[in-house]
């Protein structure tokens, strides 16, 4: 019996948990543009919509713009971060790891308003820059998590070797803790990226017209009528969760190979 | 009347078969370790008795009742874990009070039995512990009245000292043998530690590749062990490869008459170390002597080590007296012995 | 010599690298959210309108009547019609026919007598000092107006709270917010359960499979399973086509823009955040628990009940707090799945900056949900003190 109520439960929990996205996206596949089944035909007729929309394409490319520019600021102030408060005391440790990372557990709703009054006062509303900086604090956290957890597996037995050795504390940071801490950069990159690439509340905040992303395209789209594009919208950023969960995975490979070595 | 019986078992892991056609009779009472290398079989013969894994083929009888694919729960066998798997989230007292609970037991007799296991195993003070405030050997200690507190008809224990350092461990054997001895409740261990299995069994099973080898008390594994890797296994052992014919042995150039001996052809001659003396010249009396050279020599406190070279390749262990010193290396001696306390093993 | 050299290095590094992170953080993350803050008790848009009014109360009890009544004339003959009629709505929220009075007396502001008796001769309610109490509490440069009007409540006349009667619609949604997001964790929790259990119990594959599911929901955008369930729910979507079709329903059924379509929506999307803390728990569960448990005459659902599940608690328990504490911030799946009144306080946020630009309302909502938010996490964080203090402190 507990045999029997271990896999109908299973089954039907991960039925509600795939199921939606599995029925869903290949709609936008299906020559009607009712979204609804038995798919009539195949086409990739809405593809071509998509790309071939000004409105869409731009989003896409702004996306991807402030993405690029949210990691590379995430990285940089979250890698610092994560370096430095591993060489602070236990109690400014607390206190600082605290700060670093209080922005995920902040309602997205409030750091919005917050960024969109303090930017509008600043004079950069809807400008590309407020995009970024809003989105580099949302994803610092997490390099500084990905970087710090990476830093404090470190042997540290490996920088006292290389002390031993005579390398000054540069020249160990540089060629011996920094290369191994290089998949916590990485992967708190990746984070990084995906998290401002499907960020929307903050951007609806922020965004300008010309300044829209591909999230909040699709959230104006879907308030205003529903149709295979949107769907196919929701295809493309699953694609781009899927390449992440792919490139995260090839890495916790290549690292547990690595470890056993 | 054996009271546990164990016939023909085998047990496949997929194509990897564990255990090949195991048979094991055990006493009511008795005290049996089931012992062997990593890999021998002996943790898998022990969940197929406690029944976490079913047999492929063969039965399992208990006081003549079969009990093959009867589930744990309905065993009534207690286990002590490798790791105890104490329940981390209830007191000690509440650990040993779980198996009465689950048989619906009335609170006094719960309470009163709880009490009584404690002080069998004197962790009296510790009832309203949690399991991981205590030493390891403490844990060990809830583990084994959890395992007793509802009288069992078997004790299975799993390795139950394997994570304990040497001095506790012995202590804690001297334990298990004093609770075995009061309780009159069958015990079986599993081990892959001779000294352990030696100092606490009536009768040992000694494991290889998912077969039984010996099955007996520790002097007779000892002293007449059934084939070489018992011999290798159980005690430190020489073991010299050669022929025998007519009652003389002969290996390379070694030869040595062994009276009485009925074995013919190839064999191995089985030696204890602390059955060789090593003397400065032929000894008289009957003794067998053949000359060596002392190639090391350690002193351990208690006695002395030594490796001597009979030949170009035969290497013997040798336990001698360290109370006058040690015999240096590269002395010249004779490898003195009754040939009685040779064994020839098939 | 040497180890205080190298600690004096250290902290130089320390320093070097902090100095940057810190200092984005402060410029773009600190510094705006107390902005918020201090919005949300910001009064300067009524209390720049009175600068005369201001100096005389500061005055104390020196101001004399007709000192009030000349500042009172001279502040309001300084504002034009635009500014006027603003004032005079935000002090009418505080005490009815405000408005009207103000109105009157700022448009013949000058041709009134600077004295208490003319500004009561052309109107007797300046007599009535109620309304120049309002006056007095509301022209500080820093009030609590913003969360008396969030909470309804009101200072009465003699200094005491009371809640106003119809003036509890934020309250009220504080309540739907606090509700929605208890039933969304419960079902996030019973659904959540199963799935991290087989993931830790369960075969290697089957784990790695469910696993793997859970993962790539966990990363796919909250808009795009949103989207999914738009897709689905809507009046001639797939759940209702197929109802139709199986012959369940005659007609379609409401299934979006309703408590119903909210609730799904949200347990779908918040599934990962529980299933994953409590796979982490379970997987510390030892399997020789349950077998300890079956050794000693437990059956399979008694080994549940008292080995298992209690020692599962743990992850339920973060599980379940991490959800709660994101739904109680949830914007994006209410606003798109949602009806009029399944909306949260986020939406309710959102509404007050872009739809009337009234940030100081919006920011004391935040305030509030963030308050809300850090003080979950500020018992969650003592408890979890407390319990490791009591198992070091043996």
């Amino acid at each position: 019996m507990a045999r029997s109520i271990f896999w109908i439960s299973t089954v039907l929990c991960l039925a509600f948990l795939a199921l939606p996205l599995l029925l869903v996206l290949p709609l936008a596949f299906n020559t009607s543009s009712f979204l609804t089944y038995p798919m009539e035909g195949f086409t990739f007729a809405w593809f071509g919509e998509v790309f071939g929309q000004p409105s869409w394409t731009k989003a896409i490319w702004n996306s991807v713009k402030v993405a690029a520019g949210a990691m590379a600021l995430a990285v940089l102030i979250g890698g610092l971060a994560a370096t430095g408060v591993t060489l602070t005391g236990r109690v400014l440790q607390m206190v600082l790891s605290a700060l670093f990372v209080s922005p995920v557990v902040v309602p997205s709703i409030v750091v919005a308003v917050a960024f969109a009054y303090a930017f509008g006062r600043a004079g950069l509303s809807g400008s590309y820059a407020s995009l970024v900086l809003a989105h580099a604090i949302l994803g610092a956290p997490l390099v500084f998590l990905s970087v710090l957890t990476s830093l404090r597996g470190l042997d540290p037995d490996l920088d006292r070797a290389a002390a031993s050795m005579g390398a000054s504390r540069l020249h160990r940071f540089r060629h011996v803790t920094l290369p191994l801490a290089a998949p916590g950069f990485l992967a708190g990159a990746l984070f990084a990226f995906i998290t401002s690439f499907d960020e929307v509340v903050v951007a609806l905040f922020l965004a300008a017209p010309e300044s829209t992303t591909l999230p909040i395209a699709l959230f104006s789209g879907l308030r205003d009528r529903l149709q295979p594009t949107i769907v196919v919208v929701a295809l493309l950023l699953s694609l781009v969760s899927l390449l992440f969960l792919l490139a995260m995975g090839q890495m916790q490979k290549r690292g547990a190979a690595a470890s056993r070595n | 009347m054996s009271f546990i019986e164990i016939q023909s078992v085998n047990k496949h892991y997929g194509a990897v078969q564990a255990l090949y056609d195991v048979s094991l009779s055990i006493a009511k009472g008795e005290f049996v370790t089931l012992l062997g290398p990593s890999g021998s079989g002996k943790t898998t013969l022990l969940k197929i008795l406690a029944g976490f894994d079913p047999v492929t083929s063969g039965t399992i009888r208990m006081a003549g009742r079969d009990i093959t694919s009867v589930p744990p729960e309905r065993r009534n066998f207690g286990l002590v874990f490798q790791g105890y798997a104490l329940f981390p989230h209830m007191t000690v007292a509440d650990n040993i009070a779980y198996p009465l609970k689950v048989r619906r037991r009335p609170r006094g007799e719960i309470a009163e039995q709880v009490r009584a296991m404690l002080d069998l195993v004197q962790l009296g003070k510790f009832a309203n512990r949690k399991p991981q405030e205590l030493s390891g050997g403490q844990q060990q200690r809830v583990a084994l009245a959890r395992a007793l507190v509802f009288r069992p008809d078997l004790l299975l224990l799993d390795e139950p000292m394997s994570a304990l350092d040497k001095k506790l461990r012995f202590d804690l054997q001297e334990e298990l043998r004093d609770i075995h001895r009061r309780l009159g409740t069958t015990f079986i261990n599993v081990t892959h530690d001779q000294e352990e299995a030696m100092h606490m069994s009536d009768s040992i099973a000694v494991m290889n590749h998912g077969q039984i080898e010996q099955f007996g008390p520790a002097f007779t594994l000892y002293r007449q062990p059934a084939n070489r890797f018992v011999a290798g296994f159980v005690g430190k052992s020489n073991l010299l490869e050669g022929r025998i014919a007519q009652g003389r042995f002969q290996a390379g150039d070694i030869v040595l008459s062994l009276p009485g001996a009925a074995a013919e052809g190839r064999v191995a001659l089985m030696l204890r170390p602390e059955d060789v003396e090593l003397a400065q010249a032929p000894v008289e009396g009957g003794k067998a002597a053949l000359p060596a050279e002392v190639v090391s020599a350690t002193y351990t406190g208690d006695r002395a080590i030594y490796t001597a070279a009979v030949g170009p390749e035969a290497r013997f262990l040798v336990y001698g007296s360290a109370r006058t010193g040690l015999i240096p290396e590269g002395s010249r001696v004779h490898l003195a012995f009754d040939p009685q306390d040779c064994l020839l093993l098939r | 010599m040497l180890t205080s050299q190298k600690a004096h290095g250290g902290r130089l590094a320390a320093f070097l690298l902090l100095v940057l992170p810190l200092a984005v953080y402060i410029l773009v993350y600190l510094v705006p959210l107390g902005g918020i803050v201090s919005l949300s008790v910001d009064n300067r848009g009524l209390s720049d309108r009175f600068p005369a009014l201001r100096a005389a109360f500061a005055q104390g009890g020196a101001g004399t009547a007709d000192g009030r009544a000349a500042a009172l004339l001279q502040d309001l003959a300084g504002l034009d019609a635009k500014a006027r009629g603003e004032t005079a709505r935000m002090l009418n929220q505080e005490i009815s026919g405000f408005r009207s009075l103000l109105l009157d007396t700022g448009r013949d502001a000058a041709t009134i007598a600077p004295t208490m008796a003319a500004l009561v001769a052309f109107d007797p309610r300046w007599g009535d000092p109620t309304y120049w109490e309002v006056i007095e509490r509301n022209i500080p440069a820093l009030s609590l107006r913003n969360f008396q009007k969030v909470t309804g409540l009101k200072t009465g006349p003699d200094g005491g709270l009371t809640i106003a009667q119809g003036d509890d619609i934020y309250l009220r949604i504080m309540l739907r917010t606090l509700v929605i997001a208890l039933q969304v964790t419960l079902l996030t929790l019973l659904i959540g359960y199963p799935l991290a259990y087989a993931i830790a119990n369960g075969s290697r594959r089957l784990g790695t499979f469910i696993l793997m599911v859970v993962l790539l929901s966990f990363w796919t955008s909250i808009l795009v399973r949103t989207t999914a369930w738009v897709v689905l729910l809507q009046t001639n979507g797939l759940l209702n086509n197929l109802l139709l079709w199986l012959g369940v329903v005659s007609e379609p059924l409401q299934l979006i823009f309703n408590r119903f379509g909210t609730l799904v929506a949200m347990t779908h999307v918040l599934l990962p955040f529980a299933v994953i803390p409590m796979m982490n728990v379970m997987r510390t569960i030892p399997a020789a628990q349950n077998q300890a448990s079956r050794s000693l005459g437990a059956g399979g659902v008694e080994t549940f009940l008292r080995v298992y599940f209690p020692q599962s608690l743990r992850g339920v328990v973060v599980g379940g707090g991490t959800v709660f504490i994101l739904a109680l911030g949830f914007y994006v799946t209410p606003a798109l799945v949602g009806g009029p009144g399944d909306q949260m306080l986020s939406y309710y946020i959102a509404d007050f900056v872009r739809k009337t630009l009234n940030w100081g309302m919006a920011s004391a909502l935040s305030v509030l949900l963030l308050g809300g938010v850090l003080g979950l996490l500020a018992i969650y964080g003592s408890a979890r003190w407390v319990m490791t203090r009591r198992k070091e402190g043996v």
